[in-house]
């Protein structure tokens, strides 16, 4: 008597809440997803290709490009990887104000999350309170780097230019503050109720689900597995810090809400011990001003803010510029994510879903 | 039971009080947002704005054309002719064209000068309206933008 179809349901690429230009191709069987296919490519730049034409102090631009709201990882992935294949020694000052410049990358990135989750879902309040403190942040990298987004700090060896003055200030400011608005946001959505039930059991990935497709950073940590690679194979000061890994054990979108939060709370641990622990002394190794590398390959991965951020480079030996360079981007792995996560769940549900991944679409079309 | 238990719970307003009074609180906070048209901020000093040649104490360029800028250049923006001077070692740049369509801001080209001869101003208001106006020569190189009159 009546009829029933799956009906075909195009979200995307100037979607809002697909944070960039993702195009879901949705299979619908009233408003339960049945299926679901990413489309990806809207933001193709060719990063990989261009590097290839470009010296290795001018690929570092691309790398900004990527994750466009953490460019700061990007930078350090990258130049670690130039300089495990040059093998130089980095000074230890230029170690610790590296992690601090991270980790406030990292904060940046999640208040950026936070606030776009939250609105994605309904609560703008956060939206609003979380930009006001990422303003700060990118306040800080403009006075170190003189970008607020597209940083291009880092170099070969070391930093570009020494610590600016009154730079501490400004992060002991930041580190007095930050506690008192994370328990605001926590105030506004942790206990709330529409909150919980927007995220709890929404988007459930098991662990092993998690590992073997590659998902990395909040999102496997959320279902539970112990894996961040600042711990597993610690780069810079990571060593020699004290700080704790987020785990939870929800596999859900609220335990990688927690997971984040917490995040935030031990990258801010990182900031306050790399700071007073700053040692004194040059800032850049002694390194030629045009930079050639032995021939050679090398893979090197980071802990970015998505995920894990991987950078394979081949040099061979006679240009100044890498002969292939291959990124590993995290949002790209984890978008892979998705379709587990979101069938059998309401179209509504595919917003929180993306949020939750917390994918920049810069990343993943590279 | 359970049912009556949750619909009990459901009166139990704790969590949204908790969140009124975040936003309550800030609504006697000090503004953080600047109205910008009317009051405006101040880059800091390494903020990358717009390329401008420099001049010595003698009013003479301190660019030699050396290219080093030219070369470092991810796209390509920068181009310069070179000439010679009486009364001058070094070569001068005749002609310093800047093309700012394309440029990325990324601050290469100043730190490849050897002479500090060019800089990253602190101005943002970059904006014009003619695609003629973006390229910059040599003469209007010194010079702040010019300021646009914008139309309503």
């Amino acid at each position: 008597m009546f009829k029933s179809e799956i009906i075909e349901l195009n979200m995307g690429p100037q979607h809002p809440s697909t944070h960039g230009v993702l195009r879901l191709k949705l299979k619908l069987d009233g408003e339960t997803i049945v299926d679901l296919d990413p489309e990806i490519g809207y933001l193709h730049r060719g990063v990989e290709k261009l590097a290839e034409n470009f010296t290795y102090l001018q690929a570092l631009n691309l790398t900004d490009r990527l994750d466009y709201v953490a460019a700061v990882s990007n930078n350090l992935g990258y130049i670690e990887t130039l300089e495990k294949l040059g093998g130089v020694e980095v000074p230890r000052k230029a170690k610790y104000f590296r992690t601090l410049m991270t980790e406030l990358g990292r904060l940046s990135s999640h208040l950026l999350w936070l606030a776009t989750h939250a609105l994605d879902i309904g609560a703008m309040t956060v939206f609003l309170y979380a930009f006001r403190e990422r303003e700060f942040i990118l306040d800080m990298f403009e006075m170190v780097t003189g970008g607020r987004l597209l940083t291009t700090t880092f170099r070969y060896g070391g930093l570009k230019e020494d610590i600016p003055e009154g730079f501490e200030r400004l992060v002991r400011d930041f580190i007095k503050i930050f506690p008192d608005r994370m328990a605001d946001y926590e105030a506004l959505l942790t206990k709330n109720r529409i909150w919980m039930k927007r995220t709890k059991q929404v988007g459930v990935i098991s662990a092993e689900d998690a590992i073997s497709l590659g998902l990395s950073g909040p999102v496997v940590r959320g279902s539970g597995v112990r894996f961040d690679v600042r711990k597993a194979e610690p780069y810079e000061a990571y060593g020699e810090l004290d700080w704790d890994m987020a785990v939870q054990d929800g596999c859900d979108t609220y335990a990688r809400y927690l997971v984040r939060l917490e995040e935030m709370r031990q990258s801010l641990r990182i900031v306050e011990q790399a700071l007073d622990g700053m040692p004194e002394g040059e800032f850049r190794a002694k390194v030629p001003k045009v930079l050639k590398l032995p021939k050679g390959e090398v893979y090197h991965t980071i802990e970015a803010p998505k995920g894990e951020l991987g950078y394979y480079l081949i040099s061979d030996g006679k240009g100044t510029g890498p002969y292939r360079l291959k990124v590993r981007g995290p949002s790209f792995v984890n978008l892979q994510g998705l379709k587990p996560m979101v069938k059998g769940h309401m179209v509504a549900d595919v917003v929180a879903v993306i949020g939750t991944l917390d994918v920049v679409l810069g990343e993943v079309d590279r | 039971m359970k049912g009556l238990i949750d619909f009990v719970k459901a009166f139990d307003y704790r969590d949204l009080i908790k969140g009124a009074a975040v936003t309550l609180r800030h609504f006697f906070k000090r503004n953080v947002t600047v109205q910008y048209p009317k009051a405006k901020l101040t880059p800091f000093p390494r903020f990358r704005g717009r390329l401008t040649l420099l001049k010595d104490e003698a009013g003479e360029d301190k660019c030699i054309c050396c290219m080093a800028c030219v070369r470092a250049c991810p796209t390509g923006v920068i181009s310069i002719t070179a000439g010679k001077k009486e009364g001058r070692k070094m070569r001068f740049p005749e002609e310093y064209n800047f093309n700012m369509d394309r440029c990325i801001f990324c601050g290469m080209c100043v730190e490849a000068c050897n002479f500090d001869a060019i800089l990253l101003n602190e101005e943002y208001e970059l904006a014009q309206y003619s695609r003629q106006d973006f390229k910059f020569h040599k003469e209007k190189m010194y010079l702040p933008t010019p300021k646009v009159d914008y139309k309503k």
